[in-house]
Formats: structure tokens, C-alpha cells, sequence
């Protein structure tokens, strides 16, 4: 009977660590937690990929790098009809938001950034996502629209940031939207799910008073 | 019905291995993992068959050692409840798809549950098997009532009404089991009751021999 004791104690250890390991301490139960929960414990620098858009042709992190910018990205397509219009409203409040907000120096960029990016460029040409931003009223200083140029800086910006786009089976796509926010040195700090808009707010506003170059990661 | 269980029972092995590696090869495993109901409704119990199949070609004595590490089924049944919890966590789906460790551990680990099922499960008795369904049966019914009812993807992989829609059959398999397996123990409690239906009792058979 001892053997059995001990085997089943074994097996009952073993499928602890394993539990412990897949749910990153019980925190996390879905891959789009861990996802969440890993950016927020380390930061996730933006790769090398080269975007296209109204006004915009640039790579990426250079793009995001500007001294005490921070930039909240969303991920969309524009032929969507479901999430994204969630995604572009939410925008749009952020936008309007961001624009009654006092600012010291009115000349200067405005410090918190929206940026839109498209995963499906084969249809959203820099005409299609001017038209789209014009739709949604987006003043393009404060947000801005682009897509990767090649399949291969979409899979590029897809895989380090994780985002999953999978179709929807009616001709659309459903991917796993969320406000990202990054940093001024272009690295992905934190995600926060889309009906957080006022905590993302808030927190990008905090990031971009703390914008020492040896600044650390302030919340967890 | 009877040749069949002989030809599975005798060749159960063989089966088992030419199951193992259709599910493992790539046109099928990507197949049945590109929806989230194959996978988890279709892969997974045929990953648990499999390993029914493959304990079929342990040896008596093999299985006669095992047995003294697993008394009452209890360590096998133990570790598939395990083995099952673990399956039900809806990252591993998701992580399954990308990192092939993963993906081997998972294969890997339901395999051994269904041969510690088929070890374990005459040794283990009403007591213990009613124990390990009691465990395992209400753990995946309220796992599909949470996939079911959860506002958004628990997947990033797969879609939300395919989610809810397996999140129904979770619940209902786990109901299906539970009901097949009272039932059988219904009918041979039942059974050993009425003896006399099917042939006289033994103190009477032993007495008209004699006669």
C-alpha cells in the first residue's frame, strides 16, 4: 500500500508543478491572460517593421521612439463590423478625451499618441485607412492609421506582440483586440482589455510624465 | 459483436499503435486541432483510447507489477483525474498549437491516462470508480458550463460560438458518463441479486447433481 501511497503523492506533485507552471501560479487561466500578464512583468520592444498609412511611412519602434510619447495601439481591420467599431469608439472617446485635456505647452505633439494598425494590408491601402479615419472623425495629430507593408512584418509584429487573427468563418477575421500600451523607446508595457479605456488612459498619461531615460516600469 | 471484442482485445496493440501514429502524423493532427470541438471533443478521448489500446500489449506479468503500485486503481485513477484537470485549462489548448513541447507533453500525458484507465479501472472497484467520477464528472461539467456561459474567448485560437457550443457538449458527455456508468452498476447489483432466473444457485445444483 506504501507504494501506492507514494506513486499517487508523486503524480499529485507533478501535476502541481505542472498546473503551476501552465497557469503561471494560478493567475492566469487563458493564453490571452498570460499574454497580458507576461507584458506586464517584462516589456515587449516593438520589432523592426516597416508601416505604411496617411502620412505615415516609417518602421515601427522609430516611429513610437519620441521623448515622453507614449502611444496606445490597437490592432483592427476595416472591413470589421463587430470588434473593431468597439475598438474605433473607444477611440474616439480617448480621442475626445485626450483633446479637452489642459496641455502646458500647446505647440508641442501631443504626448499621448493613438495609433491604429491594420493586419489585413492586402485591402487597407493608405486610401482605404485614410477613408476609414475620415469615418471616424480621427484627427491625425493625435491618431493615426497605418499597415505593415509585406506579409512578413505583419507576421513579424503579429508573433511579438502576440496577436492572434483567426477567420471568423463569414469572410471576416476575430482576433484578440486590446489597447497596447508602448512606450516612448517603442516597447510594449502593458495591455489592458478594451473596456479598460479610462485605466489605459491614465496609465499611458502616467507613463509619459516619467520619461527619464533610466525610467523603470512604474505599476505592475 | 463477441469476434470483435476478441479481434480488439488480441490485436489491441497493433490498433493501438496505428492509431497513435495517424494522430500524431500531420495532415490529421492539424486537422483536428484547427477547431476547438476536434480538439478537445474528438482528439483528446481518441489520444485517451489510444492508450486504452496500447496497455492492451502489456504483458501479465508487467501488468502484475504495475498492479503493486496501483492498489485498488487508486494511483491510476489519481493520475488520470490529474491528467484530465490539467486537459481542461483552456491555455493548454492555445499553447498546445504553438510550442511543440507542449504540444509532445500533452500527447504524452493523455496517452498514459487512458493506459492508467485500462490498468486500473477493474481493479479499482465501485468505491473507487464512483470516487474518481465524482471527482472528474462535476470538474468537466462546470469546466463546460464556464466555457459555455464566459462572455469572451477563453481561446485566442477559436472562435467564441464554436467555444460555447463545446462548452455544451463538455457538459453533457460528463452527464452521458455519469448516467452509463450508475446504470451499469444499477444492472449488476440487480443482476448478482436474482441469480435463480438464469440458473439455479449452487448449493442447488450441487444437491440435484447428486440426486
Amino acid at each position: 500500500m506504501w507504494r501506492t501511497a507514494s506513486i499517487t503523492v508523486l503524480a499529485a506533485l507533478v501535476a502541481y508543478t505542472a498546473s503551476a507552471w501552465l497557469t503561471m501560479d494560478f493567475n492566469v487561466w487563458t493564453a490571452e491572460g498570460a499574454r497580458r500578464l507576461s507584458v506586464a512583468r517584462a516589456e515587449v520592444p516593438a520589432p523592426g517593421v516597416a508601416l505604411r498609412g496617411p502620412g505615415i511611412d516609417a518602421t515601427l519602434p522609430a516611429l513610437l521612439k519620441r521623448k515622453g510619447q507614449v502611444t496606445i495601439v490597437d490592432f483592427v481591420y476595416t472591413r470589421c463590423t463587430t470588434v473593431c467599431l468597439a475598438l474605433g469608439s473607444t477611440f474616439q472617446q480617448m480621442q475626445s478625451t485626450l483633446a479637452a485635456l489642459p496641455r502646458p505647452d500647446s505647440a508641442a505633439a501631443p504626448r499621448v499618441q493613438l495609433l491604429s494598425i491594420s493586419f489585413d494590408p492586402a485591402h487597407d491601402t493608405p486610401a482605404v485607412l485614410a477613408a476609414y479615419a475620415k469615418g471616424l472623425n480621427a484627427d491625425p495629430a493625435r491618431w493615426r492609421f497605418a499597415a505593415p507593408i509585406d506579409a512578413e512584418g505583419l507576421a513579424n509584429l503579429l508573433g511579438s506582440f502576440e496577436v492572434v487573427v483567426i477567420p471568423d468563418g463569414m469572410g471576416g477575421f476575430e482576433h484578440n483586440a486590446a489597447l497596447l500600451v508602448v512606450d516612448d523607446r517603442g516597447r510594449l508595457v502593458h495591455i489592458f482589455d478594451y473596456a479598460e479605456m479610462e485605466a489605459a488612459l491614465a496609465y499611458a498619461q502616467y507613463l509619459s510624465t516619467q520619461s527619464v531615460p533610466t525610467s523603470q516600469k512604474a505599476a505592475g | 459483436m463477441s469476434a470483435l471484442k476478441c479481434a480488439l482485445d488480441r490485436y489491441s496493440a497493433v490498433f493501438g499503435v496505428a492509431a497513435l501514429i495517424a494522430l500524431v502524423t500531420q495532415p490529421l493532427r492539424h486537422s483536428l486541432e484547427s477547431q476547438m470541438s476536434m480538439h478537445m471533443l474528438v482528439q483528446f478521448p481518441a489520444l485517451i483510447s489510444t492508450g486504452m489500446l496500447l496497455a492492451g500489449a502489456l504483458s501479465t506479468k508487467a501488468r502484475e507489477q504495475l498492479a503493486q503500485w496501483n492498489a485498488h486503481g487508486i494511483a491510476g485513477l489519481t493520475f488520470a483525474a490529474l491528467v484530465l484537470a490539467l486537459a481542461m485549462i483552456p491555455r493548454l489548448l492555445d499553447l498546445a498549437l504553438v510550442d511543440a513541447s507542449v504540444e509532445i507533453v500533452k500527447f504524452v500525458a493523455l496517452l498514459l491516462c487512458g493506459l492508467a484507465l485500462r490498468v486500473s479501472w477493474r481493479n479499482a472497484g465501485v468505491i473507487v470508480q464512483g470516487f474518481f467520477l465524482g471527482n472528474v464528472l462535476p470538474m468537466m461539467a462546470i469546466a463546460g458550463s464556464l466555457y459555455e456561459t464566459a462572455p469572451a474567448r477563453v481561446c485566442n485560437a477559436y472562435r467564441l460560438d464554436e467555444q460555447q457550443w463545446v462548452g455544451q457538449c463538455l457538459t453533457i458527455v460528463a452527464g452521458c458518463i455519469a448516467a452509463a456508468w450508475l446504470a451499469r452498476v444499477f444492472w449488476n447489483m440487480t443482476d448478482k441479486q436474482r441469480p435463480t432466473a438464469a440458473q439455479p444457485p449452487a448449493s442447488l445444483r450441487v444437491m440435484t447433481r447428486r440426486e
